[in-house]
């Protein structure tokens, strides 16, 4: 994506001697650079995609997406969770569990098992390798396009954290598994496929 | 033909999946159904080299109304004057920029992976990280803010050909315009990532 196109400055020429633009260069650099035929049926569905961004609706998805976040950051740092940069200004945060005594890894592998999917990742720092971590990664997008709001993602970081202060309790995390099920029912996901 | 019901079982498991989880899992969402049922439709089925109104095969009146409706889409959210909407995903979008941009070799600047930073950003596993020098920079133990200070010396002593701004892991706004102004100093491109926040952005959040 460009705002406003420029001649770019390396003196690159055309085979007609003019100087090309830095647009130019993108385009031909995608194709025949990187890519060869394009997927249309993709593009087709940025399309739609975007369409659903131009409408109005999208503004209230956009504001809900931040709300949620900050809900979820808030209820993190009440149970003394430590958030790189203390919080979030966008749909993710960073939470460092070395306080919590759990790795990364454990703590994925964990609330997998609890059908709470989330992705290990390196803390800022961090002291273990990139495939076993200090860190989660927690974002609220798809939650919020299911249709979570704050006092849904409040609950969400209770059921979290009671499966990562109990991570060796397979009961615990099994009941929590069965309340997760019982909990994203009322947040139908593509009803249209029966 | 008989119906793949290996597959299609596998994809109802997928589906069945997605309803029971929550999922945080923050590069992830749910496209609508209609952008579902868009990605399985017949534009599949066409091989279209080149872009519309040059293409380098026949039959491509219709995916260039597809093509074009896609790109004035994108322009009309971003209020740009230029779309590109055929790399297949960021990483080959940030491949078709490096190439575009730099020659082998050259220097760029990313936020370090270990950081919160992505993959294409200089990772030394990762096309980026191979073929041009990287002079990464980082975020401040204290706060966990990018460090822009360290940013600018590196960026002035390092004179990279590009710095990238953006991340996989960073819950915090950039300072866009404080990378553009260290940028301007040494004559370097700025590639703004934007995959995460983009939709927040789309809607001035």
């Amino acid at each position: 994506m460009v705002r406003h196109d420029f001649e770019n400055p390396w003196g690159i020429k055309d085979p007609k001697g003019n100087t090309r633009t830095i647009t130019q260069l993108l385009d031909l650099a995608v194709f025949p650079g990187i890519q060869g035929g394009p997927l249309e049926h993709i593009i087709a569905a940025k399309a739609v995609a975007f369409g659903e961004i131009l409408d109005d609706s999208f503004t209230a998805y956009a504001r809900q997406i931040v709300a949620n976040a900050q809900a979820m950051a808030k209820a993190f740092v009440d149970k003394d969770y430590n958030l790189i940069s203390g919080g979030t200004d966008n749909h993710l945060m960073l939470i460092d569990l070395r306080n919590k005594n759990i790795t990364g890894k454990k703590a994925q592998e964990t609330l997998d098992k609890a059908f709470i999917t989330l992705n290990k990742n390196a803390v800022p720092f961090d002291d273990k390798s990139p495939f076993v971590t200090s860190g989660i990664r927690v974002g609220v997008p798809a939650v919020t396009t299911r249709g979570l709001k704050e006092e849904h993602v409040i609950q969400v970081v209770d059921l979290i954290d009671r499966v990562l202060t109990n991570a060796d309790n397979e009961k615990l995390i099994g009941d929590v598994r069965e309340e997760v099920k019982a909990f994203m029912k009322q947040f139908p996901l593509y009803p249209e496929l029966g | 033909m008989q119906n793949d019901t290996i597959l299609f079982e596998l994809l109802n498991k997928e589906l069945e999946r997605q309803r029971n989880d929550i999922e945080l899992i923050a590069s992830e969402n749910f496209v609508s159904y209609q952008v579902l049922q868009a990605m399985g439709s017949v534009p599949a089925n066409k091989y279209a080299e080149g872009y519309p109104g040059r293409r380098y095969y026949g039959g491509c009146e219709v995916v260039d109304e597809i093509e074009n409706l896609a790109i004035d889409r994108l322009k009309q959210i971003f209020n740009l004057s230029w779309a590109n909407v055929q790399p297949h995903s960021g990483a080959q979008a940030n491949a078709a920029i490096f190439q575009a941009v730099l020659k082998p070799g050259d220097t760029i600047m990313g936020l370090d992976l270990s950081m919160g930073g992505h993959l294409t950003h200089g990772s030394p596993a990762n096309f980026s990280g191979k073929h041009y020098k990287v002079v990464s920079y980082g975020v401040n133990k204290e706060t966990g803010l990018v460090e822009y200070d360290d940013l600018e010396q590196k960026a002035l002593s390092e004179k990279p050909k590009m710095i990238i701004c953006g991340a996989s892991a960073y819950s915090r706004d950039w300072d866009y315009a404080r990378i553009r102004a260290v940028a301007d100093k040494i004559g370097a491109i700025v590639l703004a990532d934007i995959a995460h926040p983009a939709g927040l952005i789309a809607k001035g959040f």
